[in-house]
């Protein structure tokens, strides 16, 4: 549940008890119960996440989902395809096109990566963030192309400088309605008059090059479709979408820009993984069914291989407390802090989105990280952490056995012998367990290294 | 788009105000009210503008486009924002904000000097929960919608509590987290019962009188109604807020018309465009009424209010002018609609 969702409450590990491992999967892939908060509920409260003007209100409101959603997995997956399609508001200057680009991952992240591309490719944000409406027949701008192959589908070294000459040949005329009026906007960060318009997609025929082009050695007059139709039948891009996965849901690998040189730490799971990408028809949904189901991703060996990101972190300790029971005011010192751990959702540091793992550690954003968690989770009047205490109480759990009922009371967590020892000589010392003693108990729990990482 | 049964009961007008986090304009409005000599008051809600000292504050001007100034500021101090969710002016000519973070009423002189400040969290009798909603009735007395306590509680303006009714629920006479509220002409209290998608018509002494509406997006029906008035025939007007709509009901409740809201450029805003020749000769060659285009869900009123910019945004509060007009303060799109009521 820490890698396939946001780690889980002992009440929701509770209701997965005595369910076959594969069925656990199967909901989580299926899930039977999709809801959330909602949007009227934070639209109510919070009308800046319904307007949208800005790069805040964007990444606030999808922590609302990521926190209350009882489909934890639909929100990581989109978390997994906003790092690799990372679009960022310096460019775009519109929060809602940004969401609305989040909510096309979520509709589209588990199905085929053929449809997931079509949409990338026709999505408001993105043609403007990549420059695709400055795309034009007989004038290209290769941008769209080059990052479509290099960052989103097949990795650099298996495609040349004239496949994304053609490639943005085939993008030609997919651009958004009213451009000029709305990348004027942008470039001006013009809110004026009445708040931001929201961005479509529109199919110029008259800019578009209908052409012959040659492309990954086919040759047509191929269109958009055509291009990300021949992406995905390549091996080379069930290799980078399978590394990714293994990445993001099983264990650090090193940044993307050393893939090249630098081979998968375990290359017979990609192997599963690109084996199922094919055997599937580029189902996305499937080649998780064989990641979580596989003997790589349940080894003791890459248990905790992964530092969680700011929004993994964050997100899973705001479920333990259960702050966000309602809409609250604090979400926007939430966001704020979630930027000061090194992550700005809807703003990544490049097109290549955030380098994850060991780099997510550095000494401001860990400081951050742990005062976060303590915080929370120190925080006795928060209505996940008083369900906690009261049972640790209640249970009149001893001294001996505080750190067990508390790592269980946090996800069935484990820490290593030397922390264990430590919190151990803490528990047993002093008085008995009372609220204050669990209380402390929690806080070094989520300040210790095992607790950044799942 | 407007629907109707009959002859329209609303025609619209003009808009009034536009984008503005510091100065003549509105960022984030979430509701108004009418002051002594013709003013308006319009409170912002902005927090991502507080930092510049702006984001929370009332704005003042008049529906002919005259900007007085504006007052408040962000903080938990006395006299300070941090959600603000209502405003009404009493006939004392006070100003009364509610904080619906801080659970506490704020009361400013008419030209925005603070007088003082009432209320305290919690659900016993005279505590609040989220008040979202203020009104005054034909006594003097203070109505406010108290969100999570799914009830209306009534108080001296001074802050006495009165009395109470309404209770957590969806049968007659319960509310599930009630958002604006209003006084009729003929003092009855009109609630905008959010969570069951009706409004809810109580005497002013608090007793049951009748429910509106039902869930859904047809006629006479509602999707989180934000706000409810009544006119001086008893005509119900319905803000019809998850709809992105505003409907009229009769006297009993039965449809008559409903808008999506038809808004113009306002002359601030013209004057904005006058001097931004760039964006207006830009916006000029713009459709923005463009309806054909692909949505993921057509159906989804938000997703389309966010695409065409003259329907209703987020419409949130609905007030009726002493000249008759019904002004719709749309905190999405940081402006009033003006509706001409001609029947």
């Amino acid at each position: 549940m820490r890698r396939a969702g946001f780690g889980a409450t002992s009440d929701e590990l509770d209701s997965l008890e005595g369910l076959p491992y594969d069925h656990i999967v199967d909901d989580l892939l299926n899930p039977p119960d999709t809801t959330w908060m909602g949007d009227h509920l934070v639209r109510r409260f919070h009308h800046e996440q319904s307007g949208m003007i800005s790069g805040f209100a964007p990444g606030e409101y999808w922590l609302y989902r990521m926190v209350t959603t009882r489909a934890p997995l639909i929100e990581k997956v989109t978390l997994f395809w906003h790092n690799i399609f990372a679009t960022g508001y310096p460019k775009v200057v519109h929060g809602k096109v940004l969401s609305s680009q989040i909510a096309m991952l979520r509709r589209n992240g588990l199905g085929r990566l053929d449809d997931l591309l079509i949409e990338l490719s026709k999505d408001p944000a993105m043609i403007v963030w990549l420059d695709n409406q400055d795309n034009h027949k007989g004038a290209i701008n290769e941008n769209y192309g080059r990052e479509l192959l290099e960052l989103f589908s097949m990795g650099v070294g298996n495609y040349s400088e004239d496949d994304i000459k053609e490639a943005a040949r085939a993008f030609t005329g997919w651009t958004i309605g009213n451009t000029e009026y709305m990348v004027l906007r942008s470039d001006r960060d013009s809110d004026w008059p009445y708040g931001r318009i929201a961005w479509h997609f529109e199919f110029n025929e008259e800019d578009h090059d209908g052409g012959e082009k040659t492309f990954l050695g086919e040759s047509g007059s191929f269109n958009g479709e055509d291009i990300v139709e021949i992406i995905c039948r390549q091996e080379a891009t069930a290799r980078f979408i399978s590394r990714h996965m293994y990445h993001f849901f099983v264990a650090d690998e090193p940044p993307v820009p050393q893939w090249p040189h630098v081979p998968p730490r375990d290359p017979d799971a990609i192997r599963q993984l690109v084996d199922s990408y094919f055997s599937s028809g580029h189902s996305v949904k499937e080649m998780l069914r064989t990641l979580f189901k596989s003997d790589f991703f349940k080894s003791e060996d890459i248990r905790y291989g992964r530092v969680k990101s700011p929004a993994e972190l964050m997100t899973g300790v705001l479920r333990l407390s259960g702050q966000l029971d309602r809409p609250r005011r604090e979400m926007v010192e939430h966001g704020m802090r979630m930027q000061y751990m090194g992550q700005w959702l809807h703003n990544p540091p490049s097109v290549e989105g955030w380098h994850q793992g060991e780099e997510w550690i550095e000494t401001g954003s860990l400081v951050e990280r742990i005062n976060f968690a303590s915080e929370q989770l120190g925080n006795a009047t928060l209505p996940g952490v008083a369900s906690i205490l009261s049972r640790v109480v209640e249970e009149r759990v001893p001294g001996d056995r505080l750190l067990d009922k508390c790592l269980a009371e946090l996800g069935e967590l484990d820490l290593s012998e030397e922390t264990s020892a430590s919190l151990r000589e803490f528990a047993v010392s002093g008085g008995p367990v009372d609220r204050e003693k669990a209380s402390q108990m929690l806080q070094m729990i989520a300040a210790s290294r095992d607790f950044q990482r799942c | 788009m407007t629907l109707t049964k009959a002859a329209p009961v609303i025609r619209y007008e003009r808009t009034l105000g536009m984008t503005v986090m510091v100065g003549k304009g509105f960022y984030a409005p979430n509701d108004m009210a009418f002051g002594p000599d013709g003013r308006i008051y319009v409170l912002n809600r902005s927090i991502e503008a507080r930092a510049a000292g702006h984001g929370m504050r009332v704005a003042v001007c008049d529906a002919e486009d005259k900007y007085y100034g504006s007052f408040g500021t962000f903080g938990t101090g006395r006299g300070q924002f941090t959600w603000p969710s209502a405003i009404t002016v009493g006939p004392d000519n006070r100003v009364y904000v509610a904080d619906e973070h801080l659970n506490k009423i704020i009361i400013f002189g008419a030209d925005g000097e603070f007088v003082e400040e009432w209320g305290s969290a919690g659900g016993m009798p005279g505590e609040l929960d989220t008040p979202s909603g203020l009104a005054i009735d034909a006594e003097g007395d203070l109505l406010v919608s108290d969100t999570y306590n799914h009830r209306v509680q009534v108080f001296t303006t001074t802050g006495r509590f009165l009395r109470t009714f309404g209770r957590e629920g969806s049968g007659d006479g319960e509310l599930t987290m009630p958002w604006r509220l209003s006084v009729g002409p003929d003092g009855s209290v009109y609630v905008a019962d959010w969570g069951n998608d009706r409004v809810c018509v109580f005497t002013q002494s608090g007793s049951f009188v009748a429910s509106h509406g039902e869930s859904g997006t047809g006629e006479g029906q509602f999707t989180r109604p934000a706000d409810v008035v009544a006119d001086t025939r008893g005509r119900i007007y319905v803000c019809d807020w998850g709809n992105e709509r505003v409907q009229v009901l009769d006297e009993c409740g039965r449809f008559l018309q409903l808008t999506a809201g038809e808004s113009t450029v306002s002359p601030w805003a013209q004057n904005f465009l006058d001097v931004n020749v760039q964006e207006r000769d830009a916006r000029s060659r713009a459709n923005l009424e463009k309806l054909d285009i692909d949505l993921p869900d057509p159906n989804d009123r938000h997703i389309v209010s966010a695409h065409i910019e003259k329907y209703f945004w987020a419409p949130m509060a609905l007030s009726i002018s002493a000249d008759n007009r019904l002004f719709v303060t749309e905190s999405n799109r940081h402006r009033i609609q003006i509706f001409e009521i001609v029947r």
